[in-house]
């Protein structure tokens, strides 16, 4: 096995034991980004003189027999809607093209304090408004399944590398699935923290109430590792809390005790028959491992989507205000200071964006802020309510992370709303602000990768964890390799 | 609920976003059909339902009102990241004029 597709838990024990050095490490993911890179289009920018600079101090570090941080010598990539400071920081938009990061992102300084190396900052649907990286204003990330497909958003980016072995693990940010549902479209592991576990200090906001920097990896185990690494309060975020610490091993894969919830709501008309099949054949495989199956519903969950596409617009067109031509960023002449501020938004922006920042300019206004803005913020009260009563009855709910497989480039870019029901399973977790992750369940007739969804209870991640793992290691659908 | 051209036109003018004629009818389209989507809310009863401004629980969180320096190679940054300095100040056009 090339050393770009060890887990990192194994590259970790590997430079530990001298086996290989993080410099080997290093080369062997750049290795994999010149053979695939032009191909995926996972980056947005590459840091290959920097990366090898750090694993030859991590190499030095290991040879000195100095302590080791949990992820020293590990290659590991950062989307680009996340400050590195001192490097270009887009968040795949022509308003912040030429934007140099003037500080670190409190889950980058975490990352530079565990010791891992960022090899690269990875490409995402404009400002983290995507389904499918379709809307970067830089380029379209591909699906290493299939190269006519997209890997989903819009942590495409981060998604597509660690799918195609050119980093041990990334991050990415899930404010309505961002990296769960790519990670369902590429076989990869995409966990979505409690909000509030992580900082969001740093992490370029999109809808403020909904944002949290997820990992994305190769496993379960990867994920969690990872997880650890960039967790806790922070001052800088009076949203992030102290909580019990991600457990990092999972010895047990025996659910005995553990009661799994299957929403029938989660198996709507709108779901594709291959991964509705691969999904039951899923639950029977945790039932075989001595979980307890529970149907139940969760009737507001339906209202889940209607509800994000009102507050989340409604957070964006707050957030994006700051982005007027007149600290940083793009800048449009005009005659005065307004249409300076109209032609830059105007053409800094593109299409999505400038979308949800009229929709929730709408929602936000005289006459409709109670109809819309509103009533949506009362749904989602019962939705919390609604989810939290389920989580007295049952340990996790399963059902799929997104209604279809990896969609074809171009097939929904048209039409928005079709896009946004790509969402319909991962967003009620941000709605209601439980812990969710996404991991590989088989595939469909086409070869195309299917997710199973698991949800927890509030900073309940490592019962949650426990659950994806056993799965994970009984299936073995996370073994499988896109063939690039 | 429609939104059209007019309302539209007045969305931009608070949105601070200049449209042409095209994105104007693309607009209101689309917007129309995400509203037709989002209005399925009409159905839940509410009354007496508190709204949920934010994911967490948590209160207040307060910390000393102290100054923490800025240090100097970020100033630098900032200042480099604008569209246009005359000296150590960002240039902008006139607020009232």
């Amino acid at each position: 096995m090339a050393l770009n597709e060890l887990s990192i838990q194994e590259a970790s024990k590997g430079l530990r034991d001298k086996k290989f050095s993080s410099t080997e490490l290093v080369d062997a993911c750049f290795k994999s980004v010149k053979k695939h890179e032009k191909k995926v289009d996972a980056f947005l920018n590459l840091f290959e003189k920097e990366a090898k600079a750090g694993a030859k101090a991590a190499d030095e570090k290991i040879s000195r027999g100095d302590k080791l941080a949990m992820l020293e010598g590990i290659p590991v990539a950062v989307k680009d809607n996340i400050l590195y400071a001192d490097h270009i920081c887009t968040a795949g938009s022509k308003i912040l093209e030429k934007y140099n990061a003037v500080y670190d992102a409190t889950v980058v300084n975490k990352l530079k304090e565990a010791g891992a190396i960022i090899i690269g900052k990875t490409n995402l649907d404009e400002f983290a408004m995507g389904s499918s990286t379709e809307n970067s204003a830089f380029k379209t990330t591909k699906n290493p399944w299939d190269l006519k497909r997209v890997p989903g958003g819009s942590s495409g980016g981060s998604v597509a590398a660690v799918s195609a072995d050119m980093c041990l693990g990334a991050l990415g940010s899930d404010t309505g699935g961002s990296v769960r549902q790519p990670s369902s479209f590429c076989s990869t592991v995409g966990l979505k923290p409690t909000y509030g576990r992580v900082s969001r200090y740093g992490l370029i906001a999109m809808a403020s109430s909904f944002d949290q920097v997820g990992t994305v990896a190769g496993s379960t185990q990867d994920a969690a590792w990872l997880l650890r690494a960039i967790e806790g309060i922070d001052p800088k975020d009076s949203t992030s809390m102290k909580v019990e610490p991600i457990a990092t091993e999972f010895p047990d894969e025996n659910l005995k005790g553990i009661k799994v919830g299957v929403p029938k709501e989660f198996f709507d008309e709108g779901l594709d028959a291959d991964v509705r099949a691969r999904i039951e054949e899923s639950i029977k495989k945790l039932e075989e491992l001595g979980a307890k199956i529970v149907e139940m519903e969760l009737p507001h969950s339906d209202y889940g989507l209607a509800v994000y596409y009102l507050l989340m617009p409604s957070e964006v067109s707050s957030n994006l205000a700051r982005f007027d031509g007149v600290r940083y960023g793009l800048r449009e002449k005009g005659k005065n200071l307004l249409e300076v501020y109209k032609n830059t938004r105007a053409k800094g922006f593109g299409p999505e964006v400038r979308r949800r920042i009229m929709l929730g300019t709408f929602a936000l206004s005289a006459g409709y802020h109670e109809a819309y803005y509103g009533r949506a913020q009362k749904v989602r009260t019962i939705i919390r309510k609604e989810f939290k009563e389920a989580f007295k009855k049952v340990d996790v709910i399963v059902g799929p992370t997104a209604p279809t497989p990896a969609f074809k480039i171009g097939e929904k870019f048209e039409d928005p709303l079709t896009m946004y029901l790509s969402d319909i399973y991962t967003v009620t977790a941000n709605v209601a602000g439980v812990p969710a992750i996404s991991i590989p369940a088989g595939f469909t007739k086409d070869n195309l990768p299917v997710g199973l969804h698991l949800m927890a209870n509030y900073f309940d991640e490592n019962k949650m964890l426990r659950v994806a793992n056993a799965y994970e290691q009984a299936s073995e659908w996370y073994k499988e390799i896109p063939n690039l | 609920m429609t939104i059209d051209l007019t309302e539209i036109k007045h969305l931009e003018e608070l949105a601070r976003i200049a449209l042409t004629d095209k994105e104007r009818k693309q607009y209101s389209k689309q917007l129309s059909s995400i509203l037709e989507y989002v209005s399925k809310l009409q159905e839940v009863d509410i009354e007496g339902v508190e709204p949920t401004g934010h994911a967490t629980e948590g209160e207040n969180v307060w910390r000393d009102d102290e100054v923490i320096d800025c240090p100097l190679e970020e100033v630098k940054r900032i200042l480099d990241n604008a569209p246009e300095l005359k000296d150590k100040l960002i240039k902008v056009k006139g607020v009232f004029k």
